[in-house]
């Protein structure tokens, strides 16, 4: 327990700080002048992000790059008469003078006009800004032009057919709805749409998430050593924004496909107010299974809104809402399964206020979330399992901009409560409920230190539930000279919430969360190195390094009696690999191949385990330790035509074999073995010594887009699985039955937008 | 150039891809077990007729061995020499399933050493080598007044298992609680064991164990609540007899740190003896002694002297009210049989 007092000098330590912290910008706020405001385009009104603003004197340049929201900040500038530029690929070039005395702070919002002759290379150089091989220490910016390059069984693409297209990123196969980066487990991913906690994003069917690009602005992906501005998490973060609705006109798009429906509508509400909305349902049991061998049980969707409200010129506030929902079965019904029916919601709320102050070099940014995660396993009227989660994320962040320090700051408070009913499953307890809290501020100062050097050092400082304080420091560097770029980052990751998933059985994705014991939160010490050069303006190669100590982990106990079990035992793990990634762009044909080797290994600490194996700790590859994956994919445009094919292979993944199946009988006393009918066991082999056969996999799909005076038609034909191999999808090792993924799926789809 | 580009790569990808598609896909995680049964038993030096239990190792899950069990099981005197042979039958359990009991008419001797064998007719063999404890002496210190009774165990050379004191209650529900068709209307018989393992204190020549049959009742009464046995207004369980009983059994029956944890024993090969197998073959000497508590002293315990207490569904708590016994998924009675 944390007496008042520590609380309390804490809180004064903070406010402290802050003060040192904001004095000097006060000082020189007095002494410099400051231009600030949003950038937009004309002709929707979105926020355009990597716009360059510059302030030109003479040879004196001062200024930066907008960010996802469209602001530009430039903070301490000598009085005196500038020319502001801003400019942007595809856009008019915009300029005007400023004249700036010492104290002023001028707000100047740009709304940049096309220039229609240069469309393509809006999107050629919108990409460069991104790619596929731009990664800088563990860190991916993502754009949905990005995320339709990727092959799916939709018109429109999804974040998650993106993500599983990278190196170090582990899917089960096409079904599950798990993710796992760089080793790290699904629990362990942070997770944010518009700063709302989503817990359980992807959805049975992996080719879709709560992610689908045309709601996405940019989306940033650290498979590992993020900053300070991100915390509570071990293993990666997944940070997507979405973009506003169209400010100036209606827009709306409708997509039929076999395998799901989606709808979108945006536009302007009143005055500077935009909305949008989007909604998807599967179809596939009504329409994909009329055609498709394999039984598909399963039924999800998702629906999306978002309000955008400029409040003032220096005020803007948006609210989003997101709910998912998902059900199905992975796997048949086995013996000791019964109906394995899972069923999970994800519901949330989130507002997000910015504000670039009048009188402050500052940006700043209120948010509040809600959101909850239902999950339930078993019969529908009657669920043999339950577990809701509830997150309630309270955050204030200012960002300090200067001329070669950039400053981001900020304060948070989350809560959550966990409650189960897990029929005795987790460590015996029937019924659980939990609340947690999590307080604290992090800062990250960003310096450039001249010659391509930057530098950012940061850390968080936070308080665990009942755990006590914790500082997790955090560091990133990069150097950038012509077209080498090196990069390093890493730092100290904590998670008091976990998620607790028997892995014995890759089809069992029914998570429990608990809060870690006091004082044993799990751990994760992050490194990661990498290099990319661009030889040429279309070739991009990029090389990275990563290495994960994990500590305090907690995983399911070994049990030779074949049910679900999270009674937990101790374990610490190590990761580490290489991703190689080689992105070719041309105007008409785009290639990404990229290469990751990953070794991820657990120490378990059982109590047990001497009596079984005759040592204190176990290492073995856990399930989901995919050694190599490689992706391939091509895009290209012929004859009008959008072609598209990525194709997939993994090494297998470790699993327990198997020796025999006896029955036992406690013999702990006087026992009757006549009356006894004895439990069914399982004779295990050494735990995850085994070898599932290699994952490969061909997708490809054919667009085309034709114009029909106000509306655009999108018309696609393509495959999943184009050579029909027989990829395992769940092997239960209780049953031995073998449950496989999708087989040769022929798909088409429409989408008309207008 | 792009397209010609884009066409080759894509031939290629394809001929790549129809190659892999020959690959091996498939996966057989049954890597067999070499060793043939896993026996559960014990040789009781207190009984007249010995049993175990074998399961076959199969390759498919579940306890069920229907049909006959290809096992010949025999046991031998290692001092005397001579050789038993074990008769076979098969047990069918309420849930259809089938099991394999051997049992030998024969009653083991004090400090002799035995060797099971279980043959498979390919010649596989499980055994185990078990020697049988010395004889146990104990006495039992009552009286019909006191709810306290004093357990004397004198000796050495074994191992006190399953130390409990059993007792055998019952409680006749009231008829307008019973399905209105049931002819009959039951006591249900509940016995309830409540453990004194480890509860021991040392004597000169051996160990003592208190008991408190006051105590006693809380644990049994708490039971019969769960089993919803008793609700409000009906807190009457009829005693029948009590039992107090254990296992001196020999040195090698002895668990990992003194417990008889399922989650650790259930690992094969965790508490076992046998060669060539899995399981445990224990040999002792099952030791009880039952008696009937006068009227008085069981008032005073806590339990009721009538038989025919009534149950009366509790308002409040739901689980007790319908059906009126929802929870006797483990009397041994099969009170549904009573319909007629």
């Amino acid at each position: 327990m944390i007496s008042r007092r520590p609380h309390s000098s804490y809180f004064l330590a903070g406010l402290a700080a802050v003060s040192l912290w904001l004095a000097p910008t006060l000082v020189h706020a007095q002494e410099s002048a400051a231009v600030r405001g949003f950038v937009t385009a004309e002709d929707d009104g979105q926020p355009l992000q990597g716009v360059h603003v510059i302030l030109r004197q003479g040879e004196t340049l001062l200024g930066g790059v907008t960010d996802p929201d469209g602001i530009y900040l430039i903070g301490r500038v000598p009085a005196g008469q500038y020319v502001l530029e801003a400019s942007f690929i595809g856009f008019e070039t915009f300029s005007d003078t400023l004249d700036l005395a010492a104290g002023d702070s001028r707000h100047l919002d740009i709304a940049l006009a096309t220039r229609q002759a240069a469309m393509d290379e809006v999107v050629v150089e919108a990409e460069r800004e991104t790619g596929a091989a731009r990664v800088t220490a563990g860190q991916q910016r993502v754009l949905p032009q990005d995320i339709e390059l990727i092959p799916s069984p939709s018109v429109s693409g999804d974040l998650v057919n993106y993500l599983a297209a990278q190196p170090g990123v582990v899917s089960m196969g096409d079904r599950g709805g798990q993710v796992f980066v760089r080793g790290g487990e699904p629990a362990q991913n942070l997770t944010l749409l518009d700063g709302m906690y989503i817990l359980q994003p992807f959805h049975l069917l992996g080719f879709y998430s709560a992610f689908p690009s045309d709601i996405i602005n940019n989306a940033d992906i650290y498979a590992g050593g993020f900053g300070a501005e991100f915390s509570g998490r071990l293993s990666s973060v997944i940070d997507v924004q979405t973009r506003n609705g169209n400010k100036r006109r209606y827009e709306a798009g409708l997509a039929l496909t076999p395998f799901v429906n989606s709808a979108r509508l945006e536009g302007p509400l009143v005055g500077p107010i935009s909305f949008l909305g989007s909604a998807r349902i599967s179809t596939l049991e009504e329409v994909a299974s009329l055609y498709v061998a394999d039984d598909l049980p399963y039924r999800f969707g998702d629906l999306f809104g978002k309000l955008h409200i400029p409040i003032s010129r220096n005020h803007q506030t948006s609210v989003s809402s997101v709910h998912t929902f998902d059900r199905g079965t992975l796997a048949e019904p086995t013996l000791f399964g019964g109906n394995n029916e899972i069923r999970w919601k994800n519901t949330a709320l989130g507002v997000r206020h910015l504000v670039l102050p009048r009188s402050l070099p500052i940006l700043g940014e209120a948010l509040f979330s809600w959101s909850r995660l239902e999950t339930e396993y078993g019969l529908r009227e009657e669920p043999s399992r339950t577990t809701d989660v509830d997150n309630y994320n309270l955050e204030v962040n200012f960002s300090n901009f200067g001329q070669r320090v950039e400053t981001r700051w900020g304060f948070f408070v989350r809560n959550v409560e966990l409650t189960a009913d897990l029929g005795g499953a987790y460590q015996n307890i029937v019924e659980n409920f939990v609340r947690s809290t999590n307080a604290g501020g992090w800062a990250e100062p960003e310096f450039d230190l001249g010659n391509g050097l930057r530098v950012r050092v940061g850390a968080v400082g936070q308080f665990f539930g009942n755990s006590g304080f914790f500082l997790e420091p955090r560091i990133r560097a990069v150097i950038e000279r012509g077209k080498h770029q090196w990069s390093f980052a890493g730092g100290m990751y904590r998670q008091n919430i976990l998620g607790l998933s028997d892995r014995r059985d890759a089809s069992s994705i029914f998570t429990a969360y608990a809060e870690a014991p006091t004082g044993e939160i799990p751990t994760a010490l992050h490194g990661i190195a990498g290099y990319r050069i661009s030889p040429s303006a279309s070739l991009e190669i990029s090389v990275e390094t990563f290495y994960k100590d994990l500590k305090n982990l907690f995983i399911a106990e070994w049990t030779s009696f074949p049910r679900f079990t999270t009674r937990l035992q101790p374990a610490e793990g190590e990761v580490f690999g290489v991703d190689l990634r080689m992105e070719l762009r041309r105007r008409n044909f785009y290639a990404f191949l990229n290469y990751g080797y990953s070794s991820t290994r657990y120490d378990a600490m059982q109590a047990s385990l001497p009596l079984w194996f005759g040592t204190d700790q176990l290492s073995f590859r856990p399930p989901h330790d995919r050694r190599h994956q490689l992706n391939l994919i091509l895009s290209g445009s012929v004859a009008g035509f959008d072609m598209s094919a990525r194709w997939n292979i993994g090494s297998g993944l470790p699993y327990t074999r198997v020796r025999g199946f006896d029955g036992f009988i406690l013999m702990d006393g006087v026992v009757d073995v006549e009356g006894i009918e004895g439990f069914p066991r399982v004779i295990y082999d050494r735990p995850y010594e085994g070898v599932l056969p290699m994952y490969h996999r061909l997708d490809a799909t054919i667009e085309r887009q034709m114009s029909l005076g106000a509306a655009d038609l999108t018309v696609q034909v393509g495959a999943i699985n184009v050579y029909n191999r027989a990829n395992l999808f769940a092997l239960d090792i209780f049953t031995l039955q073998r449950t496989d993924q999708l087989p040769f799926v022929p798909t088409a789809g429409i989408e008309i937008e207008f | 150039m792009a397209l010609s580009s884009l066409r080759n790569t894509t031939l290629g990808l394809l001929i790549a891809a129809a190659l892999l598609a020959s690959c091996e896909s498939g996966v057989d995680p049954l890597i067999g077990e070499p060793r043939p049964f896993t026996v559960w038993g014990l040789l009781d030096a207190s009984a007249d007729t010995q049993r175990v239990r074998i399961f076959s190792i199969e390759g498919e899950s579940g306890v069920d061995r229907p049909g006959n069990l290809d096992a010949v099981v025999t046991s031998t005197d290692l001092e005397t020499g001579e050789t038993l042979t074990w008769r076979p039958y098969r047990v069918t359990y309420e849930s259809g399933v089938t099991g394999h009991v051997f049992e030998a008419a024969f009653r083991p001797v004090h400090e002799r050493r035995y060797r099971l064998d279980v043959t498979r007719s390919d010649g596989a063999v499980s055994s185990a080598t078990v020697k049988v404890p010395p004889e146990v002496e104990f006495t039992i210190e009552r009286t019909d007044t006191s709810p306290k009774v004093f357990v004397y165990v004198h000796g050495e050379g074994f191992n006190l298992l399953g130390v409990e004191m059993r007792y055998e209650a019952t409680n006749v529900p009231p008829g307008n609680v019973w399905p209105t068709d049931l002819k009959r209307h039951p006591a249900v018989f509940y016995p309830v064991e409540v453990s004194y393992q480890g509860t021991e204190e040392k004597t000169r020549d051996g160990v003592r164990y208190d008991i408190n049959m006051v105590d006693d009742f809380a644990v049994v009464e708490e039971e019969y609540k769960n089993k919803c046995l008793v609700t409000e207004g009906n807190p009457d369980i009829a005693l029948r007899r009590v039992e107090f009983h254990f296992v001196a059994a020999n040195e090698a029956w002895d668990p990992p740190g003194g417990v008889f944890d399922p989650e650790v024993l259930v690992e094969p090969g965790a508490l076992s003896n046998i060669d060539n197998g899995y399981g445990f073959l224990g040999a002792g000497m099952v030791v009880a002694e039952r008696w009937i508590p006068p009227k008085g002293l069981r008032d005073f315990i806590g339990f009721s002297s009538e038989a025919g207490c009534s149950l009366v569904p509790s308002a409040t708590n739901p689980a007790c009210t319908s059906p009126p016994i929802p929870c006797l998924d483990n009397v041994t009675d099969d009170i549904w049989s009573l319909y007629l």
